[in-house]
């Protein structure tokens, strides 16, 4: 295999085929918390991506230094370094995000995709292959979260890019009922399961 | 052993190059939260208080309270920031009153209340209730304010914190005197009292012997049980332990702990002659008459007040009968709607009058029906027939 697609296959394998959602159902925690409007799963997701890519280039830099026996808590001490860094960023220059996002923010520490990802993958691998696989991963969740984010936003609420009232816009009339329930957690698992059961049906007829 | 001290001495690294860099985000972050916090709070400010100059800080145990003034350093109100325990965790707000203490609004800085339920203490109809009232009105749900059936919960939490939000503030920054009650110049015997407790009234009766109160007994509350049993008998034994009111009232039922305090407060004022014997008076709603036999065939509008706005009703009347009542308008919650309609339409056409039953889900707008149902019929009476036939 060539060189360069190798960089290409680390990067794509988290979209769909390994989805750390869709295929693994990992981070379902932050996945049903924060789902209720597009903006916070997008915000979300791009958090996470963020923290999994500073995650894998420091673990992979240091892969040769890191002692087997005490790697796990190095690799959580790296991961919470990064995840308070971006807590007190969005608090600083994204206040609305950060006050929506609330606990599931410093939640992203134990977000088992992003450990998985550096104790199978970057504790072993080159820095380049490290990343390319760490921002696959995360723009895997970031697609999941925007997908599950969109239904719930459009059936729970009936806007897009809302809650702020500056960029929302209500997709149906005035008369237009919400199914609240896709607005609760409840709603997040039925329609998880349901996009679970698309999301198979096309692996399957697709044959990926 | 060297082993393990290699290993304690790279975690120490780790952690030390791990908090240096905190160290470092925090000092760039810092400033730039607080300046945007402080900003946030003075564009709050700003729209209570057009105009004002400056602000004094006042830590409470109850939350903080700002003294607002205007440039001659004459008090223009006070914004306290409090917080209320809702249904889910704690409701924090700001509440604005002037300068005697008056609500002038409020603002919902954070909550985490079921959406699509107990969110309904951000809308304007629930806030606007309170505007104008003050520590002398009784902001007591089912009085003057109400509560929301299906968020009981958030509501009733909002409108007891703002309770004694005003009167704490009106206590301590307006001058108003409270009444202290020195329990040995009560005289011997047994009182009863009542106050507001988190859903309902509570009524106490209290027994005093020597100076000192030695037993409390709760008659009648309407507080939900399983949390009731938090603040019932602990309360009573804290205020006959320590032979004070000023007792420690956080517990898991915290309203309903400060009602048995004031309901207990009211009936040794009661005793000292402090003030007047509450009197149970039952509110007599006034009866409209309209005698469906006189009003000539043909199709009326009218609308009353719902829950949310205005509710509209077209009625038709054939035969000196009601046939038929259309709701065309109204701004009330679907999900509360559906409870009042159409089944309190169908009782008015069955029974042929307004003296239905309109305990529903949704009280408020079947009450609201069916005072638009008059409003369209009396209506036609008055327009001497005439009304708005079709």
């Amino acid at each position: 295999m060539e060189p360069k697609n190798v960089y290409l296959q680390d990067l794509t394998r988290g979209l769909v085929k390994e989805n750390p959602v869709f295929v693994s159902l990992l981070g379902m925690c932050p996945l049903l918390g924060v789902t209720g409007f597009l903006f916070y799963g997008f915000g979300m997701g791009v958090a996470t991506t963020a923290v999994t890519i500073g995650g894998t280039l420091i673990v992979s830099l240091l892969r040769n230094l890191i002692p087997k026996q005490v790697r796990i808590p190095i690799f959580i001490v790296v991961v919470a370094t990064f995840v308070t860094v971006i807590e007190m960023s969005l608090e600083a220059f994204q206040p609305a995000l950060h006050e929506a996002l609330g606990v599931f923010v410093p939640l992203i520490v134990c977000n088992c995709l992003i450990l998985g990802r550096l104790e199978a993958f970057s504790s072993k691998r080159p820095v380049l292959r490290s990343v390319a696989d760490g921002l696959g991963a995360g723009l895997g969740f970031t697609l999941a979260l925007v997908i599950l984010a969109f239904v719930r936003e459009v059936l729970g609420h009936g806007t897009l890019l809302g809650p702020d009232p500056d960029t929302v816009v209500q997709l149906f009339g005035p008369n237009f009922e919400a199914m609240t329930i896709f607005a609760q957690p409840a709603g997040a698992f039925i329609a998880l399961g349901l996009l679970l059961a698309l999301f198979n049906m096309m692996m399957k007829r697709f044959n990926i | 052993m060297r082993e393990i001290l290699r290993l304690s001495l790279i975690l120490t690294l780790v952690g030390i190059v791990s908090a240096t860099l905190l160290t470092a985000a925090h000092n760039v972050t810092e400033p730039i939260i607080l300046e945007r916090r402080a900003a946030d709070y003075r564009d709050a400010l700003e729209r209570f208080f057009p105009g004002f100059d400056s602000f004094e800080t006042e830590q409470l145990d109850e939350g903080r309270f700002d003294l607002i003034y205007d440039e001659d350093s004459d008090l223009m109100g006070i914004m306290a920031t409090v917080a209320a325990s809702g249904y889910d965790g704690d409701i924090n707000y700001n509440l604005a009153l002037d300068e005697e203490g008056r609500i002038i609004g409020m603002n919902i800085v954070s909550h985490t209340e079921t959406p699509g339920i107990g969110d309904v203490i951000e809308r304007d109809n629930f806030q606007e209730q309170f505007i104008g009232k003050s520590y002398e009105d009784p902001i007591t749900a089912g009085e003057d304010v109400e509560i929301i059936t299906g968020a009981t919960v958030s509501t009733a939490a909002m409108v007891n914190s703002i309770r004694q939000t005003t009167e704490v503030a009106a206590v301590n920054f307006l001058d108003v005197e409270v009444v202290e009650i020195d329990f040995a110049e009560v005289p011997d015997g047994t009182y009863q009292g009542i106050a507001q407790g988190f859903i309902g009234p509570i009524e106490v009766e209290v027994e005093v012997s020597d100076g000192e109160v030695v037993n409390i007994e709760v008659l009648e509350h309407e507080e939900t049980a399983t949390y009731f049993v938090e603040a019932y008998p602990v309360i009573p034994e804290r205020i006959i332990e320590e032979q004070s009111l000023d007792v420690d009232t956080q517990t898991g039922a915290t309203g309903s702990a400060i009602g048995i305090v004031n309901a207990v407060e009211n009936a040794l004022l009661q005793a000292l002659g402090l003030e007047d014997e509450i009197e149970e008076e039952p509110v007599e709603e006034e009866p409209v008459d309209v005698d469906i036999g006189e009003v000539p065939d043909g199709t009326y509008q009218g609308s009353a007040e719902g829950f949310f706005g205005p509710i509209v009703v077209e009625v038709e009347v054939s035969g000196g009968e009601i046939v038929g009542i259309e709701v065309l308008e109204h701004e009330d919650t679907p999900e509360y709607f559906r409870e009042a309609y159409p089944a309190i339409p169908e009782q008015i056409i069955e029974e042929q009058h307004f003296d239905i039953d309109t305990e529903t889900g949704a009280t408020g707008t079947a009450q609201g029906i069916v005072n638009a149902v008059l409003d369209a019929l009396s209506g036609a009476l008055n327009n001497g027939g005439g009304g708005e036939e079709n």
